[in-house]
C-alpha cells in the first residue's frame, strides 16, 4: 500500500507563464558619417532616419521649439546685453536658452556616438534601473515628467517669452478688461496687464515656492523621521506625538494664523509652508527606519563600531530614498496649491508681484464681466498640480510597488 | 436526452459528465490553453480524485465545472460539455445561463477550496456565513438558517457550536476554518462538492482529521465528492477512481486500486515510483525528470515526450489517444498500442529510476531526505531558469 | 470595544494639551500685542498700560500660560477685541453652520468617490475606467477656491444672464426675506444655498476616495473569499456590495480622520468665497482684525475637531472590522 498522508506531495511551481528573453545583449547597426552630418544639422534627424522615431522626434521638436524662441525672441536677448544695468533675470534666460540648445544638440551627437553603438544590457541590473525601465513604460507619468521640465524651463525663460511686463498697467481706458484675443492671449486684468505674461511669471513664484517649501520640508521631515524611528523608546514617543499634533492642524488655518502674525513676505511664505509640511516625511522615514533597523547590514555596521550619525548617512538614508522622492513629487503639487489658497487669501505674494493664487483674487469682483481673469491662472495651477501628480504616481508605481493605491 | 457516457463499466448513470472540456485563458503573451479537452465522469455517492502537478490544469478542471473561471481572461471554449443531471433534468453548465449557474453553485455543487485561512470573509459572522447559501437556494427564515447553522457546524465536529456560530473567522485555527468551509458548502446538501487541494494548507495530522470528516460526511449525506489534490497518499486514502492530469489533459483514469497496482501510463507510473513506501527497503526513489512544459505552448505530440523513459518518435509525432482499456480504465499512451516498448526498455535501464534525479539536478537525493517534495529538482530547474 | 475607545479618547487628552500650548506660544512670540490695535494719539500711555493690566499682559508668560489654560479647561475663551462679545457667544452658531456644510460634504465625498471607486475597480482597464481615472485626477488636482468661483460663475452668473431654469445663489446660507417663508421654502432654499459650497468642498476629496477605493476595491476582488462567495451562488451585486464593499471599506474609513483637516482648510477659502458665516470665514476675519483671542479659540476648535473626527474614525474602524473589535 502506498505510504499515506502530506509529507510526500508533488508541490511544483506554477509553470512560468510568459518566456523569458534570450539571455545576453541586443546590438544596434552601426552609425554612418552621413548620420552624423545629419545630426550636427538638425538634431534627432540621424536618429529618425536609424528608425529610432519616439527620441529622433522629441529631439527634433524640442531643437525647433527653442529655435523658434531665439529667433522671436531676438530683440530681446540683444536688450538684455545692451541694458544699462543687465537684468540679472533676462541674462538667466539667455543662459538657459544656450544651455538647452547645446544640450540637445550635444545630446543627440552624444545618443548617435555612446548609446547607439554601446549594447543593450538586458539583465544585471540594479533596483534604479530596473526602476527607471518601468518608469518609462508608463506613458502618462512621461507626459507628467516633460509637462514638469517645460514648466520649469518656461519659469527660466519667461523673461524672453512673457509678451508684456506682467506688471506693466497699459491705458486703463482703453487695455483694461480686453477679452482673450491674438494679442492678449488670456485677455487683460483691471490694471490693462497682459493675463497671459502674468501667468508666466506666476509659474515662477509658484514653482519655485513649491520646490524650496518640499526641499525644506523634506530635509526636516527625513532628520525628524530618522532620529525618531533610529533612537526609538521616548525620543519617537515625544516627537511622534509633536509629528500628530502638527497634523491635527488643518494646514491652511495654521498657515494664516503664522503669516498673519508676521509680514507676509515670500521667504516667509516658504519657511512657514515647509515647517507645516514635514509631517508625513516624518512618519514615512520613522516606519521604514523601524524596519530597517532590525536589518542585518544595520546591525553589521553597529558591531563594526561606526557612529549613529554615520549609520543613519550611510544606510539609513539612502534606503529611505525610494519612497521620500515619490512624495516630495506630490507634495510639490499640494505645496503649490496651499501657496495659491494663501496667496487667494491675501497672506501669500503680495501684489503687484503675480502668483497664480492672488491672480485668481484680482479676478473675484469682475468674474460675470472678465472671466478669462480668474479662469486661466487656475487652470494652469490644475495643469502643474495634475503633471506633478502623475510624476509621482509613476515614480511611485516604479520604485516602491507596495506604495500602490 | 440519452446519456451516452463512453466509460464502459458505469455502475450507476454518472450525475457529472464532463466531455472534452476546454478551457484556455488568453493573456498578452499568447493563449494559455490550461485545461485541453478533458474528459470524465462522476457518479452519484463516488469520490474521484484529479491529480497531477501543479500547472497541470486540475484546479482550473474544478473551477470550470462551477463556472467560476475569471472571465476574461478565461473562457470555457465552444464544443466543450458539461453535462449535470441535477433535479431539473439534464443540463449542460457549460452553456447554462448564468442565472441558472447561481441556482447550481453552492445548492447543487458546492466547492471548498484551499486556503481555509483566507477564504473565509474576515468580516461576517461563522454563522452569517454559513446561513448565506440557506437563505438563498432553500429560502429559510433567518431562525431556521440560524438553527441550520448550528446543526452544520456540529455535523462538521465544531465544538459549542452555539457559541462559535457568532464568532469571527479570526478566532479560529485552520483546521476550525477548513470545517467551517465544509459546514458552508454542504449546507444545502449538494449533490456534488469539489474539494480543490482541502488540506494542501494544513498541518499533517489536521489533514488526516479533514480527510477523515470528508470521508463520514459523504457516508452521512451521499454527495459525491471530486477531490482536488496533488498528494498520492490522499487519493488513496479516500477515493474510489481517479483520473492523472498533465499538461491540461487526462493521462490515465481507472478505480485507484487498479491504478496504484498496475498504473499504465508512464507518468502515473513516475509518479507512484517517486514516493515512499512503507515496509520496503530503502532505495532511492525514482524521480521525473524535467518540469511541465508551458501551457501557452504544449509540445506537439504526446505532451509528456520530453520527461518520459519509454518515449520514441511515434510520442514525438503523434499525440496518443486516451484508449479505453475497459472497467473504467483509460491510458493515454502509445504503449497501449506497443507493449513490447515497455518491456524493452525495461530490460535495458528500468524506466524510471533516481539517474533521473542524478543528471536534472543533484539536489534531489539531499531535498527527499531532508522531507521535502520528492519532484522537488523541478523546481530547482524553473529557478535556474529564471 | 469600550476599553478600546477609552484609551484612544484618554491618548487624545495629551494631543489637545499639546496642541494649545503651540497655540498658545506661536500667538505670544509674534511681534506686537492684542493692545496694538487701540494704539492712537489720542489714547494715553496711561490707558494702554491700564488695558494690559486689565488683560494680564504684564504678567510673566508662564503664568499666563497656565491661566489661559484654566479658562479653556472651564470652557471660557475670552473676550472677542473684534466683535465685543465673549466667544462663547460666537462660536455655536458659527461652528454648527460649519458643521453643516462639512456634514454634507463629506456624505457627498464618501459616497461619490465609493460609487466611483467600485465602478472603476469592477470595470478595470475599460473605457469607464479610463475616463473616470482621468477626471478623479483632474478634480484631485484642482483648488478649491477656484473651482467655487468657476461654480459660481457658470451655475450662479451665467445661469442667469443665459436664463437657465435652475440657478444656483451663490453667497449666503439663506436668500434676503428668508423670515417670510413657509417651512417648505425654507428647505429648499437652504438646500439650494448648500450644493454650491458642499461641491466646490468635495469634490476634490471625493476624486481622492475614489482613487483610494478603487485600488482597495482591487485588492479586495482577488481575495480568495470572493471567490468563495461566488461559489455560494451569490449574485454579482451582492458579491462585490457586499462581500467585497465591507472590506474594501476598513482602509478608507481612516481617510476619514485623514481628511478632515484637509476638508476644514477648504472650508476657510470656500466659505469666504460664499460669504458663509461658518468658522473659517470667522478665523479669516478675526486674523485680518488681530483679533487675538478669537484667533486662538477658534483655531483650537479647528484642531479639536480634527481630534475628534479621529476619533469617530477610530469608532468606526471597529465598527467595520471585527478583527479589531473582537481583541
Amino acid at each position: 500500500m502506498v505510504h499515506s498522508s502530506g509529507d510526500v506531495e508533488f508541490a511544483v511551481p506554477e509553470p512560468v507563464s510568459a518566456p523569458l528573453p534570450a539571455a545576453g545583449v541586443v546590438t544596434r547597426a552601426p552609425v554612418t558619417p552621413a548620420q552624423y552630418i545629419l545630426s550636427a544639422l538638425l538634431p534627432g534627424s540621424a536618429q529618425i532616419a536609424r528608425g529610432e522615431w519616439v527620441g529622433g522626434m522629441l529631439l527634433a521638436f524640442s531643437w525647433a521649439i527653442m529655435l523658434s524662441v531665439t529667433f522671436l525672441a531676438r530683440g530681446r536677448i540683444a536688450g538684455v546685453f545692451t541694458a544699462g544695468r543687465m537684468p540679472i533675470d533676462g541674462l538667466v534666460a539667455v543662459v538657459t536658452l544656450v544651455l538647452s540648445l547645446v544640450t540637445i544638440w550635444g545630446w543627440a551627437m552624444y545618443d548617435l556616438k555612446v548609446r547607439a553603438r554601446r549594447p543593450r544590457r538586458r539583465f544585471g541590473d540594479s533596483q534604479w534601473t530596473i526602476a527607471a525601465r518601468q518608469f518609462r513604460r508608463n506613458k502618462l507619468a512621461i507626459a507628467g515628467l516633460v509637462v514638469m521640465i517645460v514648466l520649469y524651463l518656461m519659469t527660466l525663460l519667461t523673461p524672453l517669452l512673457a509678451p508684456y511686463d506682467p506688471t506693466a498697467q497699459g491705458d486703463i481706458v482703453l487695455t483694461r478688461y480686453l477679452s482673450p484675443s491674438f494679442q492678449h492671449l488670456m485677455g487683460t486684468d483691471k490694471f490693462g496687464r497682459d493675463i497671459f505674461s502674468r501667468v508666466l511669471y506666476g509659474a515662477r513664484i509658484s514653482l519655485s515656492i513649491g520646490f524650496i517649501a518640499v526641499g525644506l520640508g523634506v530635509v526636516l521631515g527625513a532628520l525628524i523621521g530618522s532620529v525618531a524611528g533610529y533612537f526609538g523608546k521616548w525620543t519617537d514617543t515625544v516627537l511622534m506625538r509633536f509629528t500628530d499634533m502638527m497634523l491635527s492642524f488643518p494646514r491652511v488655518i495654521l498657515l494664516i494664523v503664522i503669516i498673519a502674525l508676521f509680514e507676509p513676505t515670500i521667504w516667509l511664505v516658504v519657511t512657514v509652508l515647509g515647517l507645516t509640511g514635514w509631517m508625513s516625511v516624518a512618519r514615512i522615514v520613522r516606519g521604514e527606519v523601524l524596519t530597517l533597523r532590525e536589518r542585518e547590514f544595520v546591525q553589521a555596521a553597529k558591531v563594526l563600531g561606526m557612529s549613529d550619525a554615520r549609520i543613519i548617512w550611510r544606510h539609513i538614508i539612502p534606503n529611505t530614498l525610494a519612497p521620500v522622492i515619490v512624495y516630495a513629487t506630490l507634495g510639490i503639487g499640494n505645496t503649490i496649491l496651499v501657496e495659491a489658497s494663501l496667496s487667494f487669501l491675501g497672506l501669500g505674494v503680495q501684489p503687484p508681484t503675480p502668483s497664480w493664487g492672488n491672480m485668481i483674487n484680482d479676478g473675484r469682483d469682475s468674474l460675470i464681466t472678465a472671466w478669462w481673469i480668474s479662469t486661466f491662472p487656475g487652470l494652469a495651477i490644475v495643469l502643474t498640480v495634475v503633471a506633478f501628480n502623475l510624476l509621482g504616481d509613476g515614480l511611485r508605481d516604479a520604485l516602491d510597488p507596495r506604495l500602490r493605491t | 436526452m440519452t446519456n451516452r457516457h463512453t466509460g464502459p463499466s458505469a455502475g450507476a448513470s454518472p450525475i457529472l459528465d464532463v466531455q472534452k472540456l476546454r478551457t484556455w485563458f488568453r493573456t498578452d503573451a499568447g493563449t494559455a490553453r490550461a485545461v485541453d479537452g478533458v474528459s470524465f465522469q462522476v457518479r452519484p455517492g463516488e469520490t474521484l480524485g484529479i491529480v497531477g502537478e501543479s500547472g497541470s490544469g486540475k484546479s482550473v478542471t474544478a473551477l470550470s465545472a462551477m463556472r467560476l473561471i475569471p472571465s476574461p481572461p478565461g473562457e470555457i471554449q465552444p464544443g466543450s460539455r458539461i453535462v449535470f443531471h441535477g433535479d431539473r433534468g439534464t443540463e449542460d453548465l457549460a452553456t447554462a445561463s448564468e442565472e441558472r449557474m447561481r441556482g447550481i453553485r453552492g445548492n447543487d455543487i458546492a466547492m471548498i477550496f484551499q486556503e481555509p485561512m483566507t477564504s473565509l470573509n474576515p468580516v461576517f459572522r461563522i454563522g452569517d456565513q454559513i446561513m448565506e447559501p440557506l437563505r438563498l437556494h432553500q429560502g429559510l427564515s433567518k431562525k431556521a438558517a440560524r438553527a441550520r447553522a448550528i446543526e452544520m457546524l456540529k455535523l462538521v465536529g465544531i465544538p459549542i457550536p452555539e457559541q462559535r456560530v457568532d464568532e469571527f473567522p479570526h478566532q479560529l485555527s485552520g483546521g476550525m476554518r477548513q470545517r467551517v468551509m465544509i459546514a458552508i458548502a454542504l449546507a444545502c446538501d449538494p449533490k456534488i462538492l469539489i474539494a480543490d487541494e482541502p488540506t494542501t494548507a494544513l498541518d499533517v495530522t489536521i489533514q488526516a482529521q479533514i480527510l477523515e470528516l470528508l470521508n463520514r460526511l459523504q457516508n452521512e449525506l451521499g454527495m459525491a465528492i471530486i477531490l482536488i489534490t496533488h498528494d498520492l497518499g490522499v487519493v488513496a486514502e479516500t477515493c474510489d477512481r481517479v483520473i492523472v492530469m498533465y499538461a491540461g489533459q487526462v493521462f490515465e483514469e481507472g478505480r485507484v486500486d487498479d491504478v496504484f497496482r498496475d498504473p499504465r501510463n508512464p507518468y502515473t507510473e513516475g509518479l507512484l515510483r517517486s514516493i515512499p513506501r512503507l515496509g520496503r527497503r530503502t532505495e532511492r526513489l525514482a524521480v521525473i525528470p524535467g518540469v511541465v512544459p508551458n501551457p501557452l505552448d504544449w509540445p506537439s505530440g504526446c505532451r509528456f515526450y520530453a520527461r518520459c523513459p519509454y518515449a520514441w518518435e511515434k510520442c514525438l509525432r503523434e499525440e496518443p489517444p486516451l484508449a479505453d482499456l475497459g472497467s473504467g480504465r483509460g491510458n493515454k499512451c502509445w504503449l497501449e498500442e506497443f507493449p513490447e516498448r515497455r518491456a524493452e526498455v525495461r530490460a535495458r535501464s528500468g524506466g524510471f529510476t533516481s539517474e533521473g534525479a542524478v543528471s536534472g539536478m543533484d539536489a534531489a537525493g539531499g531535498a527527499s531526505l531532508a522531507g521535502e517534495p520528492p519532484v522537488s529538482p523541478d523546481d530547482h530547474g524553473a529557478e535556474g531558469d529564471l | 470595544m469600550i476599553s478600546y475607545f477609552l484609551r484612544r479618547l484618554l491618548g487624545s487628552i495629551p494631543l489637545l494639551l499639546g496642541i494649545l500650548t503651540l497655540i498658545f506660544f506661536i500667538i505670544n512670540i509674534a511681534p506686537g500685542d492684542p493692545t496694538a490695535r487701540y494704539f492712537n494719539p489720542n489714547i494715553s500711555p496711561e490707558v494702554i498700560a491700564q488695558m494690559r493690566t486689565n488683560l494680564g499682559l504684564d504678567q510673566p508668560i508662564h503664568i499666563r500660560y497656565f491661566k489661559w489654560l484654566g479658562s479653556f479647561a472651564q470652557g471660557d475663551f475670552g473676550y472677542s477685541f473684534g466683535q465685543l462679545r465673549p466667544i462663547s457667544e460666537i462660536l455655536p452658531t458659527v461652528l454648527w453652520n460649519t458643521l453643516q456644510l462639512m456634514i454634507v460634504a463629506v456624505v457627498m465625498i464618501f459616497i461619490l468617490g465609493m460609487l466611483i471607486g467600485i465602478v472603476q475597480a469592477v470595470r478595470q482597464y475599460s473605457v469607464v475606467d479610463n475616463v473616470l481615472t482621468f477626471f478623479a485626477l483632474f478634480f484631485y488636482s484642482m483648488p478649491s477656491f477656484w473651482l467655487a468661483l468657476m461654480l459660481i460663475l457658470i451655475f450662479s452668473l451665467k445661469a442667469s444672464q443665459w436664463g437657465w431654469p435652475i440657478q444656483f445663489p451663490a453667497s449666503q446660507m439663506t436668500s434676503v426675506g428668508y423670515e417670510f417663508f413657509s417651512t417648505g421654502e425654507r428647505i429648499t432654499d437652504r438646500f439650494m444655498h448648500m450644493i454650491l459650497p458642499a461641491l466646490a468642498l468635495g469634490v476634490g476629496g471625493a476624486a481622492g476616495i475614489a482613487r483610494y477605493m478603487r485600488g482597495s476595491m482591487l485588492e479586495v476582488i482577488h481575495q480568495d473569499y470572493i471567490r468563495t462567495a461566488r461559489a455560494k451562488g451569490l449574485s454579482e451585486r451582492i458579491v462585490i456590495f457586499k462581500h467585497a464593499l465591507r472590506n474594501a471599506l476598513i482602509p478608507i474609513v481612516t481617510l476619514l480622520g485623514l481628511y478632515l483637516p484637509i476638508l476644514l482648510s477648504g472650508s476657510v477659502l470656500v466659505e469666504t468665497i460664499f460669504a458663509w458665516p461658518g468658522m473659517g470665514r470667522l478665523i479669516v476675519d478675526a486674523i485680518f482684525q488681530r483679533d487675538y483671542p478669537l484667533v486662538m479659540a477658534t483655531s483650537f476648535i479647528a484642531a479639536g475637531l480634527v481630534v475628534v473626527g479621529n476619533l469617530v474614525a477610530d469608532v468606526l474602524y471597529a465598527v467595520v472590522d471585527p478583527r479589531i473589535r473582537t481583541e
